[in-house]
């Protein structure tokens, strides 16, 4: 008897780990395929379309392969709470809502300015920096509770050593399901290392640097909608690099063209 | 003498001030907040503006040339020699670190390449599966436990900290060719070697930099960023990379912001 019960608590402790190990693996092996096939789209498109075929190729690729609103929700840190603080500081019902009305606006505006950031920074690294480059997923590990980190290389052949690419990959399940299954699970990028240094991390801090900044302007009267203003001009910063970027991108997409018809 | 006694109590007092600073910067913390390491901001700042102007003027002009005219294979081959003579200061930071193969194969490198290719304007050790690795005095500190310090921004050299400013000028008296060419009265040799490989490494990342400066909120704070990333990443051998940057789990995402605001 004893000898059957030892047996069975042992096959349930081996089987249940064999279980959980195995899904994990299989989630490590999906996402480096989904890189590998997100990278040789990419290749692809860098090597054979030109202009403006590429470049919308490839914005679409970002826009439905990255995950911006939680890279938006990382780079504003703390100045998230910092929103949710202001309301506190409501006189009234009232006020409560201006103000959070006024956040939610200036929230969605960030994050529609802060996608484009996303796609403008890839894009220009992709078009240009990427170009003619091998592409190469190698291996992953899990990251956090349920993301993988997907490393890979780019050999540019430019003479430089290629490049080290870490991917950071959370999934994402369709039809805001709770809990993902392989059928309803879709990876996206949420950080890129280039060399070990996390882009999202970068630009965290390059947020905080501006938030400061015109924290810093923040004048008295308005001293508990600050960080709300800061947001604002957050924003403001990222719409003005996105149109000169985009004015650049036109110019020079339309001047090969031009110099074809003279 | 004179020279080598200013040499000592500048390496001492960086090593104060790098000890002063070891509280802030333990390189155990996951995430550091750069902003704290950087204390020295507005100077630093007032400094990278100079370098800017400086790099603007004269560097990237020159850089620009350089891709322009020279031919790839020739850059290559410039690139290897200038590489093959910091292999001793590779070697001998292996050694001090305690890297028994990482050593012998700097030491190894840099005898194939001197002898077979026709002193280093060929990488054949790299064809000979030992890839370029490079290991400064600056990393040795940290491996010793010396704290970085806060970040600085050094007039014509760019970012740095105590830590890798000691180990620069360490690395200069540990370098043989500087060595035999204050020894021979011939330091002309040492500055065009300095400028040479300010040079090629300007042109070789000359289209990263203009990208990155192009897509950056803050160009000031995305650099420091960088810099600091990468020294962690570099210290640690790009090892235990994921406890330097966010995890997966750092990008959970708030769907619905009016839940958060509740």
């Amino acid at each position: 008897m004893w000898k059957y019960t030892l047996y069975l608590f042992f096959s349930t402790i081996i089987s249940s780990h064999v279980l959980s190990s195995n899904a994990p693996s299989e989630d490590i092996q999906s996402a480096v395929n989904f890189m590998q096939n997100l990278g040789d789209k990419v290749s692809d498109i860098v090597r054979q379309k030109t202009g403006d075929e590429k470049r919308s190729s490839l914005k679409e690729i970002f826009e439905h392969d990255v995950h911006h609103k939680s890279i938006a929700q990382f780079v504003l840190g703390r100045l998230r709470r910092d929103l949710k603080a202001a309301l506190a500081e409501a006189k009234d019902d009232l006020e409560k809502e201006s103000i959070k009305k006024r956040i939610q606006d200036a929230l969605d505006e960030f994050y529609k300015a802060y996608k484009k950031s996303i796609i403008r920074t890839y894009l220009s690294s992709f078009e240009n920096g990427y170009k003619g480059g091998i592409f190469k997923a190698t291996h992953g590990r899990k990251s956090g509770e349920d993301g993988v980190t997907v490393y890979s290389t780019l050999d540019r052949q430019n003479g430089t050593p290629p490049l080290n690419l870490h991917w950071v990959l959370k999934p994402i399940c369709a039809d805001d399901a709770h809990q993902c299954s392989p059928d309803n699970k879709h990876w996206k990028v949420v950080d890129l290392r280039v060399e070990n240094v996390s882009q999202a991390q970068k630009e965290k801090d390059e947020t905080e640097s501006i938030i400061s900044k015109h924290r810093g302007n923040c004048t008295q009267g308005v001293r508990r909608l600050c960080a709300v203003v800061a947001l604002e001009k957050l924003t403001e910063e990222h719409k003005r690099l996105n149109r000169a970027w985009k004015e650049k991108g036109s110019i020079s997409t339309t001047s090969p063209s031009s110099k074809t018809a003279a | 003498m004179k020279i080598h006694k200013s040499y000592y109590a500048f390496i001492a007092l960086f090593f104060l001030i790098s000890c002063g600073h070891s509280l802030k910067n333990n390189e155990e913390v996951s995430i550091v907040n750069e902003k704290d390491q950087d204390p020295l901001e507005p100077i630093n700042r007032k400094i990278f503006e100079f370098n800017r102007v400086v790099d603007g003027l004269i560097l990237e002009p020159f850089a620009n040339l350089y891709n322009m005219t020279v031919n790839e294979n020739v850059k290559l081959s410039i690139s290897s020699f200038l590489s093959n003579l910091g292999e001793p200061v590779t070697f001998t930071n292996d050694c001090f670190q305690g890297k028994g193969e990482k050593s012998l194969e700097a030491f190894s490198r840099f005898m194939i390449n001197t002898i077979f290719g026709l002193f280093g304007l060929f990488d054949v050790a790299e064809k000979l599966g030992m890839p370029r690795h490079q290991e400064d005095f600056g990393q040795t500190l940290a491996i010793w436990g010396i704290p970085s310090g806060p970040y600085l921004v050094v007039p014509l050299l760019g970012s740095s900290t105590p830590r890798s400013l000691t180990g620069r000028l360490t690395d200069f008296y540990l370098s043989p060719y500087n060595y035999y060419m204050v020894h021979y009265d011939r330091r002309q040799y040492i500055y065009v070697r300095l400028g040479m490989d300010t040079l090629v490494k300007r042109a070789q990342y000359a289209g990263d930099i203009k990208n990155f400066r192009e897509n950056s909120l803050d160009f000031y704070a995305a650099v420091r960023s960088f810099y600091l990333q990468n020294q962690r990443a570099q210290v640690q051998d790009n090892k235990v990379i994921e406890s330097n940057s966010p995890s997966a789990d750092a990008f959970n995402v708030d769907e619905d912001d009016s839940k958060f605001l509740e």
